[in-house]
């Protein structure tokens, strides 16, 4: 019998064609894996046979400006159990391995059903050891596993919470707002830096593609990278901050509510942004326990309020600079007018009063002296709508543009706002108070060091910006951040007449001269907002050295008094610190890396 | 009951083959069971007898081969202990700075492979050492070069060696440069893959990689292999990271096995898992 | 299918443990790199071959775990691989004249697809899932080993049909 029967040809045939397709399946899998590109794979990943799983990139990583890493990411592993894979000896083992409870294990796993695949998470945060010891015992603990969730972890031996912002899984509102992109359980960043740089930072998913078998499981990857879409790392960050700088500013507010923003006045990079109270970043890093953000939030001290760009409070003082700059520059005054100050001014039967008699006194006086009449006399002079006008030059009621999510636009009276607000019933005394910095005009610490710094430079407004370059971590290049900058229309004769008093209001008999520093010339002015529920608010604006200025800050002190008594000193402290400390001051690198500028106007048109 | 036993006769063929391959499943499972231990510690002594007898030949045919190369891991071998001595004394007087006491050197067990296949499922060693030789379940198998595997079954005059390039084998290691500490495991061939390693972590292609004092199978600083490769891992934080073994696994004649007494915590696992005549 | 003879038995348990212990003692030594001809799954086609599936199984079953415990990683994969695949021979060699087909090529074409199969089975049960590395042992040991043990099924046929005679008489 050469050739079968015919039964067994038909076995034959049977068997063998139900082998060939079995091997046909395979083979098509193995083809599909290799040589059908992403489009064709997109429609099958859309089937249940085969699953497109996301592939997380890297978020972006966080340097100072010595190129030190400050924020990095960490993985933290949380062990799983599969209810169906596991064998109920292995509890004590598990106990003994990782401290869980038994009790607990079991009650999990009769929870989620004894016989489900979809694993449970019984611990979270276990130690490298312990993840160590259960990789190389696997084989004797089926079905117990882990999984990686990746974390900040911030290596500064300053807080920064309020200028870095936090990371936190998606809430469900969010992820209604900010559609497609996000899944639930992503991360992403909230507040600061981590926020207005989230689209960055995050990087774009890649896809992988797993099968899944009949019930839904995932069975592992499927893949063999190049059907793959790579993910595309998030992009680093290069802080101006001066770390240093940082951590003295914040230790200086200790036991203290306030904030200090420190400047560059040549390109406006923040060198220091310290909001105090604050909180502490590494209590905000993965699954954020609920008493901690309770406390975070309920704390009546508000630590997690950044006084720096969001808290607006009355210029006081500090503000005179910008009427004295606005009557010069429209030549209501000169360097040599004088105005009376006989020690009060009436208006419409209401006495406003000043330090002391001034007598027949002159701009740059009028600064050091900090006569309260001579601006009382002067915003009449120049008029509400020029005032107003200055001040918007100076980002005063409008958001500087900082690098940071949460800014305050704080409060600049002009007419249009007082007739909105008192439906025209408001009268000239309203601008009394505006003269001076009181009433309803309100900036931010933010705002004010970055006014400080277009006194420092002589004219130029730069946008503040804490971010000075970013990194891709892919190609490993590195792109400056174009500063922007705007020359304001004010003439040099008039920067100098203002600088002038400024110089004085330190180093002649004004009220500044707890700010000096040895060895470097210190300009600035002091400040008192009044504050109708407790004690005034403390500030202090200033820059150093005199000529060629290498830092502009600002320090309010709430509750503090007087500006001249407790926000100077602070000030000074800062300027000295920023000048002679280590790595900073004088040894910063502001020219090792050329910076790009680009003018407001072009600027107004850049994609943010 | 007469028309199960009537169904069962008609299809005796069906219900027996499909009885048998339940019980090969059944065991797959229970695969690292005590019992099943058992049964392997009188099975490998006489599969490794069969070896033995033929093993001789395979070490013939790469003698020649060896004499050269072990010429040249002496050279190796004598300025790595050099090195050592150097080491040696340095790490003694940092040890008693900060009270560590001396790790009392390891006991070796010098073995010859009478066996090894390699095909998946059956990537193993078999050695001419076992209980008698006070060797162990889990105690870890080196050579000169480096780790090879861990033992995973022992008769009396035999072991069977699981290696580093099977699926389930894993290590926790560190890179000996930078001491940052991963978890090694098969990847494809004879090319391991080191895990939990973040992007960010100082690694460079060419780094050595070792065992570290993590892991709860293998002592400390065991050369493991070279870092071929680094590219972006599938998990955002993790890079994905080829080694190199030190070792060449078709080529092992001469191994060592290391009398590596495990931490409590292994110990406990031990006792679930191994019943008393096998220990 | 004859009825099983307690001397027939017996040779077939003896020409199986002779072929279990080739495998141990012979395989290595003409390995093709890491591919190995399986002595064992060779004789496992004759025995099924001759003495139906259930015998098939059952012999399969014993000598998958005789590997398994003297060699595997993991006990019960050869087992279970063999259990089916002494099946699936059994069932698709069952002729009315077993010692006929053990001549033909069609029973190398046949050991060639069963050994396939054989490959397949175990790298599942191995790997449990279909990623890189079972497509690379697939493609080495599935394919390759299953054409390396088809080689020695041919030499045993060419051998067979030489001294064929002989099996009818005893048959």
């Amino acid at each position: 019998m050469e050739y079968g029967s015919f039964a067994t040809r038909g076995r034959l045939l049977l068997i063998g064609g139900a082998f060939l397709a079995l091997l046909a399946v395979l083979g098509y899998r193995l083809y599909q894996l290799q040589f059908i590109e992403y489009d064709t794979f997109r429609q099958h990943a859309e089937r249940n046979s085969i699953r497109r799983i996301a592939r997380e990139p890297m978020r972006g990583l966080i340097y100072d400006r010595d190129m030190k890493l400050i924020v990095n990411n960490n993985p933290s592993y949380t062990l799983t159990v599969t209810p169906f894979e596991f064998k109920w000896e292995a509890l004590p083992v598990l106990g003994r391995m990782f401290g869980v409870d038994s009790n607990f294990v079991r009650y999990r796993i009769i929870q989620a059903g004894r016989y489900s695949f979809e694993p449970v998470k019984i611990a979270r945060d276990i130690s490298f050891e312990q993840l160590a010891m259960l990789e190389e015992n696997k084989s004797q603990l089926p079905g117990v596993n882990f999984v990686v969730e990746s974390r900040r972890e911030y290596s500064m031996n300053s807080k920064l919470a309020h200028l870095l912002g936090y990371t936190k899984e998606i809430s469900p509102q969010l992820l209604k707002r900010l559609g497609d992109y996000y899944q639930p359980g992503d991360i992403v960043g909230f507040n600061g830096i981590e926020s207005y740089y989230e689209n960055i930072l995050r990087g774009r998913k890649g896809f992988g593609f797993f099968t899944v078998n009949a019930r839904g499981k995932v069975v592992e990857s499927f893949e063999n990278g190049q059907s793959d879409i790579p993910a595309a790392e998030g992009t680093d960050l290069v802080l101006s901050l001066d770390m240093g700088l940082q951590a003295y500013a914040e230790g200086i507010l200790r036991n203290r509510a306030g904030a200090i923003v420190a400047m560059d006045p040549s390109n406006g990079e923040i060198l220091a942004f310290a909001s105090s109270p604050d909180y502490d970043l590494r209590d905000l890093t993965g699954r954020i326990p609920v008493d901690v953000w309770q406390r975070l939030n309920t704390d009546e001290r508000h630590p997690m309020y950044n006084r720096c760009s969001m808290a607006a409070y009355p210029p006081g003082s500090t503000f005179k600079m910008m009427l004295a700059a606005a009557a010069l520059q429209e030549g209501i005054i000169d360097e040599n007018s004088t105005i009376p100050c006989p020690g009060s001014y009436t208006l419409a039967g209401t006495t406003f009063k000043c330090h002391g008699a001034h007598g027949n006194i002159n701009v740059v006086h009028a600064i050091e002296a900090s006569c309260n009449v001579f601006f009382y006399k002067l915003i009449f002079k120049l008029g509400f709508e020029q005032w107003s006008r200055y001040g918007s030059m100076f980002h005063f009621g409008r958001k500087t543009g900082m690098d940071i999510s949460n800014e305050n636009p704080g409060t600049l009276p002009s007419e249009a706002y007082y007739n909105r607000r008192y439906a025209k019933r408001w009268n000239k005394g309203y601008l009394v108070s505006l003269g001076i910095g009181q009433g309803e005009v309100n900036t931010t610490p933010l705002q004010m060091a970055a006014y400080t710094s277009t006194f420092a430079n002589g004219g130029t407004y730069f946008r503040p910006h804490a971010v000075r370059a970013v990194i891709d971590r892919t190609s490993g290049g590195r792109k400056e951040i174009p500063v922007i900058r705007e020359k304001l229309p004010i003439s040099d004769r008039v920067w100098r007449i203002v600088q002038n008093g400024m110089y004085r209001v330190v180093n002649g008999n004004g009220t500044g001269f707890a700010a000096r520093v040895d060895g470097a010339q210190v300009a600035g002015k002091t400040g008192t907002a009044q504050n109708p529920h407790g004690r005034d608010h403390a500030w202090f604006v200033g820059y150093a050295p005199f000529k060629n200025p290498k830092i502009a800050v600002a320090v309010i002190i709430e509750n503090g008094g007087t500006g001249g008594i407790t926000a100077a000193p602070v000030a000074g402290s800062v300027i000295r610190r920023a000048l002679s400390g280590p790595g900073s001051g004088a040894a910063r690198d502001t020219a090792a890396v050329a910076p790009v500028f680009v003018e407001k106007k072009a600027a107004e048109e850049l994609p943010d | 009951m007469h028309s199960l036993l009537r169904f069962i006769e008609t299809f005796k063929d069906y219900v027996v083959a499909t009885a048998l391959s339940l019980v090969s499943i059944f065991l797959i499972a229970h695969s690292d069971s005590p019992q099943i231990q058992v049964l392997r510690s009188l099975t490998v002594g006489a599969v490794a007898t069969l070896q033995s007898s033929t093993g001789w030949v395979s070490s013939m045919l790469s003698a020649r081969n060896e004499n050269a190369s072990l010429r040249t891991i002496n050279m190796e071998l004598m300025e790595e202990l050099l090195q050592l001595r150097r080491v040696k004394q340095e790490n003694a007087e940092l040890r008693a700075m900060i009270g560590f006491m001396e790790r009392s050197s390891q006991s070796l067990v010098p073995a010859e492979v009478v066996g090894k296949t390699f095909a998946p499922g059956t990537a193993t060693l078999t050695i001419n050492v076992g209980e008698a030789d006070s060797v162990r379940v889990r105690m870890p198998v080196v050579t000169e070069r480096g780790l090879v595997g861990k033992v995973i079954a022992v008769s009396r005059g035999y072991a069977i060696v699981q290696l580093a390039i099977t699926k389930d084998f894993r290590a926790t290691v560190k890179v000996s440069r930078s001491r940052i500490d991963g978890i090694i495991a098969w990847r494809l061939g004879e090319k391991l893959a080191l895990q939990n390693i973040v992007k960010t972590a100082d690694i460079r292609l060419g780094d050595t990689i070792i065992t570290s004092e993590y892991s709860n199978t293998f002592p400390p600083d065991i050369p493991v292999g070279t870092v071929t490769f680094i590219g972006p891992g599938e998990r955002g934080v993790f890079s994905a990271i080829d080694v190199q073994p030190h070792v060449q696994f078709q080529k092992l004649e001469r191994v060592f096995v290391i009398r590596f007494a495990p931490r409590a915590e292994q110990q406990a696992l031990e006792q679930r898992a191994l019943p008393q005549g096998v220990r | 299918m004859p009825p099983p003879i307690p001397r027939a038995v017996l040779r077939d348990a003896m020409l199986m443990a002779g072929l279990v212990a080739l495998q141990i003692m012979l395989a290595p030594l003409i390995a093709i790199g890491p591919v190995v001809p399986d002595f064992v799954l060779v004789g496992l086609l004759f025995v099924a071959a001759r003495r139906g599936r259930l015998t098939g199984a059952v012999v399969g079953f014993c000598a998958g775990l005789v590997i398994d415990l003297g060699l595997g990683e993991v006990v019960g994969l050869f087992a279970l691989a063999k259990t089916i695949t002494g099946f699936a021979a059994g069932y698709l060699l069952d002729e009315e004249h077993p010692g006929e087909v053990l001549r033909t090529p069609r029973f190398v074409l046949a050991a060639l697809a069963l050994g396939v199969l054989h490959n397949l089975l175990s790298l599942l049960a191995y790997f449990r899932t279909l990623d890189q590395q079972f497509f690379s042992a697939l493609l080495e040991h599935g394919v390759g080993g299953a054409i390396y043990s088809t080689v020695f099924t041919s030499v045993s046929v060419l051998i067979l049909s030489r001294i064929a005679h002989r099996i009818d008489v005893q048959e």
